[in-house]
């Protein structure tokens, strides 16, 4: 005989009962370690999707630029590229809208816009993990199985691809394409790509939903869009065709900073000025080489680049701005003006006639100024003189425009002084070549021929302006400071049009044209120019982490059920105990230590808990597959994939192991706690519970009721607090308003109070417990039982209440944002229409000048901007969609620029902020930090942020820059982006030209008519109801809702189990009585009533207490317009709980029953 | 001769809804080895309550409880624990004997307490069972015994360590007369043979009879009073 022994022989001989305790420690397990092998599930599967989805691209080269297409070519030749790279293929990456044409001329059947658009060659394949070739003809396309099914598509379909027109120069600068900013390009649906095939999936962001993508042929793409290779023409060399991605599948895995560092060299060492849109145009008559960029700006990384460079090389450099002046005058007479000259900004130094050429070397008519030319001082070369009849002295007047942030180009005026007047024969003054080329103006023939983006007054174009076209084309005609031409000149993308530099001596000016462009090649880095490459595949992987630890949101959403498993399991061990307190009694009488005891119940304990955890880890794969069943079917809203498989990893079995052990092992020693402060006399007579002092209980009831009556004063004056407005809207904690907390709060303190009550209830019952007869007098017994066991009845109500707060809680939390009428400060701002675009329009729809501009200014125009109160547009910058709609985890969010339109009206629900914040986007920081805006949910579930965090971001050229979370909207339109203020916007992100997102302020009657009009004369304009847009979101949240509320409801059930375990304890306790009650002539009717009667009781007053707190905590949300509460399903649910608590106590009724009357009084 | 166990004022109350409740008095008792005691009253003044707190089960309300010059309640849980495991035997009304354990094993379990069961351990219990007439079903299980049976058996657990105290609360209570008679005479016979002090509470008039000494628990005091029939040593 030995402890071992006593141990195995307790263990086998309690088998039935410690096989339940074992299932309950399994279920427990299997629920825990399940929710964990959902998280490694959805982490796997997201890996697998994030690997799917780039097919066999691992690196990515995507630039605003573009560049050579045969520059792939010459990266494949190095022998460095084919060491670790398998391909490298050019591609246009593009984003798009595609649309089905409607019955009528000119309108569309359907639209999806922000589709990502892929021009491919037929080395396309060579990207496929299944060498899927996508065999496209000039007028084909592939289309992902998203677009066709939004769009309704089939093989063969006819659609329109609309995609902005790319310019070298930017759209909103002086010389910026405006007129044509999209193309439209009808194209045959050839394929049909399913999701899960090749490319079906393919995209370049983190997103676990089907991407909208198509495939095009790159040479029509490049066709349509002017980027097809042009032969070499008399006044520039031929330019390849041009694409702006390069994809590079990689042999190996390897280290991706050593693989993006890999390519950085050969991008260097293949690269050249015109993948820059650079080039040196030698000017060997006037002597200098000058360095100009295709976007008319240089930027000034690139003017740095060229000086070293060209200082290395033992090059003068001297950078020229030059800017077109509408209209020069010197007040002497109507017609003594000049129309459209250009006026160059120089070094001023480099004006003096002593300065030798090329870059120096002025001549003057009469005497040349004694002094460097100061601000607001010019030189007029003698043309401009005759005509204006103006000399050294004279005020000269120009007029010229600027380019507004909204298209708008208004005329600024200046004034200069002449200093000195510059003679046309003589000297460096006479030099077309300080214009850089500008296809359509420079090379017209006159100046009626301008292809000009802005409108010239004809009118006023003397026949000696065209004459100096003929003559001089277009020589600067004026010279000021650079730095003044800077000033006034400057616009976001540089100021510097070209950078002069000497011709070097000894050398062929192909020669010095070459040396200058390596040497300036040299000097500049990919990442200056956004020409880096991006490890997609590394990235991909990375974000596959995941916003969200599914592991952890299950455990929490499982958290109920894992309480009530852990619950069950105390009171199913704490039942098994109380069946044989006499031989705990005994081996205390015979001299075994509490200790000893203890030690044996911990064995005992343990021996079950182990079991039930092994069990339970098979059980797990189980309950996860459940849960992934459920993820991918019932609530496929949380994730938007159902690609989404079981991964079982050992370490995360060892983790749930580890978690489910103490939690069971806690649970049972919970269940014996109480046992060993019992007497061995005590337990020897059968008692396993603790007898409570006359004045103890006298106290504790007496504290019961202060608390109840205490608590439930605090709840109603909390709510009434809340009703009347008296609590502040500002941020409690963690995004939740002190109102929201408030109420809340006096729900729980309710619930507090209500079990407060109940408790003394139990304690001083009032009412005869004998009275009447039959079946009521047994219920009304069995009611007064429930007093029995006060600690253990109060404890079971507040399990099933706190449970029910939760449930009920939750599902009255349910909102409808569609139900919502547009108002200022809340989600919806006010808006009711929200609309993108993927042609960014360049002008402000909310003007009339703009929309002249627009060409929206017909007849039918003034009928519907009538019905317009407002129209607010923002600048986009593209990024990752960090809502809660996309599960990989996210670093650069879409970012939109806030005019000051929008921070004027102000309006949308802030967390924790004063009346209108959007002043604080505009604030300067002297650390030069952003500030910037976010949606709670945004910047909690996605960022892992909050206010006041300092994150980092990229700007357009792939360079990180610091932003501060300066304010946090609440519930808002602006769900996975990020906002900040136009200025910071177009610092940070100088090549996003014009407007890409409108919210725009309607009567609901006018929607529709506004609605359509805009989306058919907007060139990709697709627009949603703000409140459909806002519902998608929450569908995210509700979804998350009904699986916390489907858990939390088994937990529930599972806690009724444990309230049969409780009447099955109450039974077996008071077996004599119920058996002298037999005895007496009780029948199974009266026995089944007081039993259930007890049951009863405490299952209704948890069910009510939990659902009238949780009614009074969602109050203020049910009284609200979008409150969508599922009152059938949570009704259903209750009742499900009754009725198995009911059929739960019927374990208890059987026992109570089946009792044998003589045997069961004699053994008491 | 010192007395090994002393009983000095004991008193006991209870809390009950009516008051306190007091049902021992200042209870004063001396016994030696050797000496065997019935001890008899009505029900609820009180008899068992005495063992328990004799048998470092329950505490006095006030009073010494002395066993060879050791104050019993004086002791700490685990020195009580030994206490109860060394020098005291329990046999109640009820066997208490643990279903899942066989005879033999039930008889050894006091033993696993201090220094576990060793052959000389196992050698004692067998002799025990012997003794009782059990030595035949060692082997079998509580419910395979009859209560005369399982009263024996419990009897010897609680001899197993050789104590000084044999208590028996009600050791026949749940007998017919005959296996109350024999029970009774191997309690006599047992603490006669390994000169312990027995103490019996009991309704059983029989039972008291033959003892060497009676005491009647009433009101809180405890007085002797001559046996009703010839003690067991007597009428041998």
């Amino acid at each position: 005989m030995s402890w071992w022994r006593l141990l195995v022989a307790t263990l086998v001989h309690f088998r039935g009962t410690n096989s339940v305790i074992v299932l309950g420690v399994a279920a427990a397990t299997a629920v825990m370690t399940g929710a964990l092998i959902v998280g490694d599930s959805v982490r796997g599967s997201l890996l697998a999707l994030s690997d799917a989805r780039l097919e066999d691209v691992d690196l990515a080269l995507i630039g605003q630029r573009f560049f050579r297409e045969d520059w792939a070519e010459a990266i494949e030749r190095e022998p460095e590229f084919r060491k670790g790279f398998h391909a490298c293929i050019p591609a246009l990456v593009l984003r798009g809208s595609v649309e089905t044409p409607g019955t009528e001329s000119g309108t569309i059947a359907a639209r999806a816009g922000k589709v990502q658009v892929y021009g491919v060659t037929t080395r396309w394949s060579e990207l496929s993990r299944t060498s899927r070739d996508l065999p496209l003809a000039a007028n084909e396309v592939a289309v992902s199985e998203r677009v066709a099914k939004s769009l309704g598509l089939e093989s063969g379909s006819e659609v329109l691809l609309t995609l902005e027109l790319p310019t070298s120069i930017p759209k909103d600068s002086l010389l910026g394409e405006k007129e044509e900013p999209s193309r439209q390009i009808p194209l045959k649906v050839r394929l049909i790509l399913p999701e899960e095939e090749s490319f079906g999936r393919f995209g370049l962001v983190p997103d676990q939903q089907a991407p909208l993508s198509v495939f095009v042929n790159l040479a029509t793409l490049q066709d349509r869009l002017d980027l097809s290779a042009e032969p070499a023409s008399r006044r520039r060399a031929g330019r390849a065709g041009r694409v702006n991605a390069l994809f590079v599948r990689a042999k190996l895995s390897g280290n991706s900073a050593t693989r993006r560092s890999d390519l950085g060299q050969l991008v260097r060492k293949t690269w050249s000025l015109a993948d820059l849109m650079l080039r040196i145009t030698p000017r060997p008559e006037q002597g200098y080489l000058s360095l100009e960029s295709d976007m008319m700006v240089l930027e000034d990384r690139v003017v740095e680049a060229g000086e070293t460079a060209a200082t290395a090389l033992g090059q003068t450099t001297s950078p020229a701005l030059i800017y077109l002046v509408n209209q020069a005058s010197a007040g002497k007479g109507e017609a003594a003006y000049s129309m459209y000259s250009a006026i160059c900004g120089l070094d001023p130094a480099l004006m003096s006639p002593n300065v030798p050429g090329p870059l120096g070397g002025f001549r003057y008519v009469g005497k040349a100024p004694e002094k460097p030319l100061q601000p607001d001082e010019m030189l007029i070369n003698s043309w401009l003189a005759e005509d204006l009849k103006a000399g050294v002295g004279d005020e000269i007047e120009v007029q010229y425009h600027i380019s507004g942030s909204r298209g708008e180009l208004p005329e600024i005026l200046h004034r200069f002084r002449v200093a000195g007047v510059l003679s046309l024969d003589a000297g460096t003054a006479n030099d077309e070549g300080l214009t850089p080329e500008v296809p359509g103006i420079t090379d017209a023939a006159s100046l009626a021929d301008w292809d000009q983006p802005f409108p010239m007054k004809m009118s006023r174009i003397t026949s000696r302006d065209d004459l100096y076209w003929d003559a001089y084309k277009s020589t600067p005609k004026m010279f000021i400071p650079l730095d003044q031409a800077r000033e006034l000149f400057r616009n976001r993308y540089g100021a510097t049009t070209s950078l002069r530099s000497t011709l070097p001596a000894g050398v062929s000016v192909d020669q010095a044209v070459v040396r200058w462009s390596e040497a300036i090649l040299k000097e500049l880095s990919p990442a200056d120019l956004g020409l880096e490459f991006r490890d997609l595949r590394a990235e991909g992987r990375k974000a596959a982490g995941g916003t969200t630890d599914f592991g952890g949101l299950f455990i929490g959403f499982s958290f109920f059920l894992i309480v009530s498993a852990a619950i069950l399991v105390a009171l199913l061990f704490r039942l098994a105990l109380e069946r044989r307190p006499a031989q705990i009694g005994l081996l205390l009488s015979i001299g075994a230590s509490p200790g000893s005891v203890r030690r044996l119940l911990l064995a005992e304990a343990t021996v079950l808990a182990v079991q039930g955890v092994i069990l339970g880890l098979i059980a797990a794969a189980g309950y996860a597959g459940l849960m992934v069943w459920g993820l991918t079917t019932l609530w496929v809203g949380a994730i938007g994939t159902r690609f989404i498989e079981v991964y079982l990893h050992p370490g995360t079995l060892a983790l749930g192991a580890a978690l489910s052990l103490p939690v069971a092992l806690i649970s049972m020693l919970s269940g014996f706690r109480g046992l060993s402060q019992i007497g061995p006399r005590t337990l020897l007579a059968g008692t396993s519970e603790l007898r409570e002092s006359n004045a103890v209980r006298d106290r504790r009831i007496r504290v019961n009721l202060w608390q109840a009556v205490g608590l439930g004063i605090a709840a109603v004056l909390l709510a009434v607090a809340g009703i009347l407005g008296l609590l502040p809207d500002r941020e409690a904690f963690g995004g939740f308003s002190v109102r929201v907390v408030g109420f809340f709060a006096s729900g729980f303190l309710g619930l507090w109070a209500g079990l407060c009550g109940f408790a003394v209830w139990l304690a001083t019952p009032g009412g005869e417990a004998v009275a009447g007869r039959g079946v009521l007098a047994s219920l009304r017994l069995g009611l007064r039982n429930a007093s029995r066991q006060r600690l253990r009845s109060a404890l079971t109500v507040g399990m099933i209440a706190v449970a029910t707060f939760l449930i009920v809680a939750i599902a009255a939390g349910r909102k409808d944002p569609a139900a919502e009428a547009p108002e200022l400060n809340s989600g919806n701002g006010g808006y009711l229409l929200v609309g993108e675009t993927d042609v960014p329009v360049l002008f402000d729809l909310a003007t009339a000048e703009g929309r002249t501009q627009l060409d929206l200014d017909d007849s039918a125009s003034p009928a519907i901007w009538s019905k317009v109160r407002a129209i607010t547009p923002f600048r986009v910058n593209p990024g990752e969609n960090a809502s809660c709609l996309n599960i990989f985890q996210t670093k650069q969010p879409t970012i939109l620029g806030v005019t000051s339109d929008q921070a004027k009206r102000g309006g949308f629900k802030f967390v924790g902020a004063g009346d209108n914040p959007w002043g604080l986007l505009s604030q300067a920081d002297p650390d030069g930090i952003i500030p910037v805006f976010g949606d709670l949910n945004t910047l909690q579930y996605s960022l892992h942020v909050g206010p006041g965090a300092v994150i980092e971001l990229r700007d357009g050229r792939d360079r990180p820059f610091k932003a501060r979370i300066a304010g946090m909207l609440d519930a808002s339109l602006f769900q996975g982006v990020l906002l900040m203020s136009e200025a910071n916007f177009q610092a940070k992100f100088p090549d996003r030209a014009g407007f890409q997102y409108f919210l725009v302020d309607v009567a609901e009657a006018d929607a529709t008519q506004v609605s359509n009009w805009l989306e058919s004369r907007v060139p990709g304009l697709d627009l949603d109801r703000v409140g459909d847009r806002l519902a998608g979101f929450l569908a995210v949240q509700n979804t998350y809702l009904s699986t916390f509320q489907a858990l939390g409801g088994l937990g529930l059930l599972l806690g009724t189990l444990g309230l049969g375990t409780i009447l099955l304890r109450n039974v077996l306790e008071r077996r004599s009585e119920i058996a002298l009650l037999k005895a007496v002539g009780f029948g199974p009717a009266q026995i089944a009533a007081m039993v259930l009667g007890e049951n009863g009781l405490l299952l209704g007053s948890g069910l009510g207490l939990g659902t009238g707190a949780a009614l009074l905590a969602m109050s203020p949300h049910l009284a609200s317009v979008g409150a969508d509460v599922s009152w059938g399903p949570l009704l259903g649910q209750l009742i499900l709980v009754v009725v198995a608590g009911m059929v739960s106590a019927t374990g208890a009724l059987v026992v109570a029953w089946r009792m044998p009357i003589v045997a069961t009084l004699r053994s008491q | 001769m010192k007395a090994e166990l002393t009983l000095e004022g004991v008193c006991k109350s209870f809390e009950t809804p009516g008051g306190l409740l007091t049902i021992l008095d200042g209870v004063d008792l001396s016994l030696s080895r050797g000496d065997a005691v019935a001890i008899t009253g009505p029900s609820g003044v009180g008899k068992s309550t005495l063992l328990y707190l004799i048998g470092g089960l329950e505490p006095p309300s006030s009073g010494l409880v002395e066993v060879l010059g050791r104050n019993v309640w004086s002791l700490g849980p685990q020195e009580l624990a030994e206490f109860r495991n060394q020098s005291v035997g329990f046999v109640f009304q009820d066997h208490y004997l643990l279903p899942q354990l066989n005879v033999l094993e039930n008889v050894l379990v006091p033993a696993i307490v201090k220094h576990g069961v060793d052959a000389r351990t196992r050698d004692r219990a067998k002799k025990l069972l012997d003794r009782v007439g059990l030595g035949l079903r060692a082997g079998h299980r509580p419910d395979q015994l009859s209560g005369g049976e399982r009263q024996r058996a419990a009897l010897c657990r609680a001899l197993i360590n050789d104590p000084l105290i044999l208590l028996a609360d009600e050791p026949t209570g749940n007998l017919d007369p005959a296996t109350a008679t024999t029970i009774g005479s191997l309690l006599l016979e047992l603490a006669r043979e390994q000169s312990m002090i027995l103490l019996t509470v009991t309704h059983s008039q029989e039972l008291a009879g033959r003892f060497p000494r009676n005491l009647m628990l009433l009101a809180g005091k405890l007085t002797d009073r001559p046996p009703t029939v010839a003690p067991e040593g007597a009428r041998s």
